[in-house]
C-alpha cells in the first residue's frame, strides 16, 4: 500500500501532466487559428449590399467579369514617365475613386483574377480614402471554383459622384514625411524587395522582408505564420513598419499580407526605390541582420 | 494572452519538478563521463534532445509550430560555451541544476545564481559588453537564414533528424547500466519527461509570440535587468523562471528533500566565481546548457552544436584540473620508489 506521501507525489504530477497537456493544448490552437486582421481585411463571399470592384484590366473585364462589378484598373491608379510604378497623385487617385460613386461608410469588395497583384493596390486606395473596402479571397479563380458564373454584361453605370473625399496620409506616405520619420527612429523601414535586389542597396536600416515570403503556400493566414515571416523583422505591437518596394504595386502586396496577419499601424511609401535614390535617401549595401530566422510551410492569404 | 503567459508558469512547474525529481544538471552529465567513466545522466540529456528533436521537427513539417534558430556567432559561441563550461564545474551545477537546488534550499546555488544574473548583466551592458558586441559582429548565415545541420547540407531537416534519432536511440539501447544512484527518477524517466516539457515549451513560448523553447539565459536576464534597472517586462519566459523555483521546491517539498544548507566559505567563493563565469559565456554564447544544449540543438542549430561541444570541452578541462589531477599527482607522489629502477 502507498504511503500517504507517495500519493501525493503522484497526485502532483497527475495534476502537472494535465496542466501541460492543457498548455500544449492552448499554445496549438492559438498558433493555428485564423488571425482576426484576415478577417476585417479578407472575404470568402461578397456581403449583401456590399460594391464589387474588379481591378483587372478592360480586356479582362470584357471577357467576364463577377455581376454588377463596377471596374476599377490598378494601372488606372499609377503615374507614368519619370516616376513610373509610383502612385499618381492624390488628386487624380480622388478623382478615379469619387468616378465609382460609392456611397460613404458602405462596404466594398474588390477582386482580381485571384493573385492579389492588382486588387491589393486598389484596396490601398479606397482604404486610404476611408471606404471599408475588402479583398474577395482567391478573386475569380476561387468564384468559378465555387460553381458560380461570370457576366459578361456592360458595366452598370455608377450613379451620382461620390462628394469630396479625404486622403489617409498616415497609411500612404509622402517620401518628405517618410525621411522625417525613418530620421527620428519613429518607423520600422521593411523592404519587400527580392534578397538579391536588397542586397544590391537598400535605404539605411531597411530589414529585407521578401514579398515573395509573405505571399507564398496555400494556406490561410495564422499566428504561426506572422511569427515566421514577420519574426525577423522585429515587428511588435508598437512597431509602425513603413513598406516599400519595387513599386506602388509590390508596397500595396506587402501591405495586404501584413495587414492580414494582423499587423497594425502600418505605412506604406509607394514610391518605387530609384524614385526613393534619386529623393536623397540613405542608402546601404550592409544585410541588417535579422533577429532570428525561421523554418515552417508558408502561407497564403489567397 | 494572460493565459498564454501564465502558460510558462505551467511548463515552469513542471520543467522544475522533472529537473528536482531527475536531479537534471548538465554539469553532472557531461563532467561525470570523464570522472567516474559514467554515462546516466548524459544519457537522460540525450534522451531529452532526441524526443525533442522528433516533436519539434514533426510539429514544424506539419506547419503547426514555427521555429526560430539561434545565429551563428561562431567566435562567441566558441569562446561562450568554453567559459560557461569553466564556470558550470566551479559553481558545480549548470544554470538549471544550479535553479532546481535553490528550491532545494541549497545556499550556495542561491549566490551562484545571484553571481550568474550579475555576469550577464556585466557582459550585455557593463564593462564586458563591448566583447560581446565585437564577437557577436561577425554572424556565419545561409542566404540570410541562421545556420542549421540541414541548410548546412542543403537537404530537408528529416535527412539530418532520422539517422541522428536512429544513431542516438541504438546508443541508448546499447549503453551500459548505471553507476548513478540518485533516489529519483530513472534517466529515461526524466529524459522522457524534460522532451515532452521542451516540445510544450516551444508550442506555449510561440503561441505568446516567442519563438523558443525551454531556455535560462534571456528569462534570466529579463528577471535581474527588471531588479536591478527597473522595468520588469513580464512575458512567458519570466513566467517560466517563476514555475521552475516553485516546480523544485513542490518537488523537494513532497519528497522531503527540501533542506537549508550552507557550504563552507571556500566552496560559497567558488560558487559565486563558477556562477559569475557562467553568467558571462551565456550571455556570450546566447544561450546555455539549457537554451542551446537542450532546445537549440532539436533545430539542429550549429551554434547550439558549437556552443555544446565548446561547453562540454570547458566542463573537461575544468574537471581534469580540479578533480583528475590532484588525484594522479598524488598517485605518483605515493608510489613506492623501486631501487634500480
Amino acid at each position: 500500500m502507498r504511503s500517504r506521501r507517495g500519493v501525493l507525489a503522484i497526485g502532483l504530477e497527475a495534476a502537472l501532466a494535465a496542466l501541460l497537456l492543457g498548455a500544449a493544448a492552448a499554445g496549438v490552437w492559438q498558433l493555428n487559428r485564423p488571425l482576426p486582421g484576415a478577417t476585417a481585411l479578407i472575404v470568402r463571399e461578397i456581403p449583401e449590399g456590399a460594391v464589387v470592384i474588379d481591378a483587372r484590366g478592360p480586356l479582362a473585364y470584357r471577357q467576364g467579369h463577377l455581376p454588377d462589378a463596377r471596374r476599377l484598373w490598378a494601372r488606372d491608379l499609377l503615374s507614368f514617365g519619370e516616376s513610373a510604378g509610383a502612385l499618381a497623385q492624390p488628386s487624380e487617385l480622388e478623382r478615379k475613386v469619387r468616378s465609382l460613386g460609392l456611397e460613404p461608410g458602405g462596404q466594398v469588395v474588390v477582386y482580381d483574377d485571384g493573385d492579389g497583384e492588382e486588387a491589393a493596390l486598389v484596396l490601398l486606395v479606397l482604404r486610404s480614402f476611408g471606404f471599408d473596402a475588402r479583398l474577395l479571397q482567391g478573386g475569380v479563380t476561387a468564384w468559378l471554383e465555387a460553381g458560380s458564373e461570370l457576366s459578361d454584361g456592360p458595366e452598370p453605370q455608377a450613379g451620382r459622384e461620390s462628394g469630396p473625399l479625404e486622403f489617409d496620409r498616415r497609411l500612404i506616405v509622402e517620401p518628405d514625411e517618410a525621411h522625417v520619420h525613418i530620421a527620428e527612429n519613429e518607423v520600422a523601414p521593411l523592404d519587400v524587395r527580392d534578397r538579391a535586389v536588397y542586397l544590391a542597396g537598400h535605404l539605411e536600416g531597411a530589414v529585407n522582408v521578401p514579398l515573395a515570403g509573405l505571399i507564398q503556400g496555400g494556406e490561410p493566414p495564422r499566428w504561426s505564420a506572422l511569427n515566421r515571416v514577420l519574426g525577423p523583422a522585429r515587428i511588435t505591437e508598437d512597431t509602425h513598419p513603413l513598406v516599400y518596394g519595387e513599386n506602388a504595386a509590390q508596397a500595396a502586396m506587402a501591405w495586404l499580407a501584413m495587414a492580414a496577419y494582423g499587423v497594425e499601424h502600418i505605412h506604406v511609401l509607394p514610391d518605387p526605390y530609384p524614385v526613393l535614390v534619386a529623393e536623397g535617401f540613405e542608402v546601404s549595401k550592409a544585410d541588417v541582420p535579422a533577429a532570428s530566422s525561421t523554418r515552417t510551410s508558408s502561407v497564403c492569404w489567397r | 494572452m494572460v493565459v498564454l503567459i501564465l502558460s510558462g508558469l505551467v511548463v515552469g512547474l513542471a520543467f522544475g519538478y522533472a529537473l528536482q525529481r531527475g536531479r537534471f544538471c548538465s554539469n553532472t552529465g557531461f563532467r561525470d563521463i570523464l570522472l567516474t567513466a559514467d554515462s546516466t545522466m548524459f544519457r537522460a540529456w540525450a534522451l531529452a534532445v532526441l524526443v525533442q528533436l522528433v516533436g519539434v521537427t514533426t510539429l514544424n513539417s506539419l506547419g503547426l509550430l514555427p521555429v526560430t534558430v539561434p545565429p551563428f556567432w561562431w567566435a562567441a559561441n566558441l569562446l561562450g560555451g568554453l567559459v560557461f563550461g569553466v564556470g558550470m564545474v566551479l559553481a558545480g551545477g549548470c544554470s538549471s541544476g544550479t535553479c532546481y537546488r535553490v528550491g532545494e534550499g541549497l545556499a550556495g546555488s542561491l549566490l551562484a545564481l545571484i553571481a550568474f544574473g550579475a555576469g550577464l548583466l556585466i557582459m550585455s551592458r557593463g564593462a564586458l559588453a563591448p566583447l560581446e558586441r565585437a564577437l557577436q559582429g561577425s554572424v556565419l548565415s545561409a542566404e540570410g537564414e541562421s545556420l542549421t545541420l540541414a541548410n548546412l547540407l542543403g537537404v530537408n531537416p528529416w535527412w539530418v533528424v532520422v539517422p541522428v534519432v536512429l544513431a542516438g536511440s541504438w546508443w541508448l539501447v546499447r549503453s551500459g547500466g548505471s553507476k548513478y544512484r540518485s533516489g529519483g527518477w530513472s534517466w529515461q524517466r526524466s529524459g522522457a519527461a524534460l522532451g515532452v516539457i521542451g516540445i510544450v515549451a516551444w508550442l506555449s513560448s510561440a503561441a505568446t509570440g516567442r519563438v523558443y523553447g525551454l531556455s535560462m539565459t534571456g528569462p534570466l536576464r529579463v528577471w535581474f535587468e527588471g531588479i536591478f534597472q527597473g522595468g520588469l517586462a513580464l512575458d512567458w519566459g519570466a513566467f517560466l523562471i517563476v514555475g521552475l523555483f516553485l516546480g523544485a521546491f513542490l518537488s523537494s517539498l513532497s519528497h522531503r528533500e527540501m533542506r537549508w544548507r550552507v557550504p563552507k566559505g571556500e566552496r560559497l567563493m567558488q560558487s559565486i566565481g563558477g556562477g559569475l563565469l557562467m553568467g558571462f559565456g551565456a550571455q556570450l554564447a546566447g544561450g546555455c546548457t539549457i537554451g542551446h544544449s537542450l532546445t537549440g540543438l532539436s533545430v539542429l542549430s550549429v551554434a547550439s552544436v558549437v556552443t555544446t561541444a565548446s561547453i562540454i570541452g570547458g566542463a573537461w578541462a575544468t574537471s581534469w584540473w580540479m578533480f583528475v589531477r590532484p588525484v594522479r599527482q598524488m598517485q605518483l607522489q605515493s608510489e613506492p620508489f623501486v631501487a634500480g629502477d
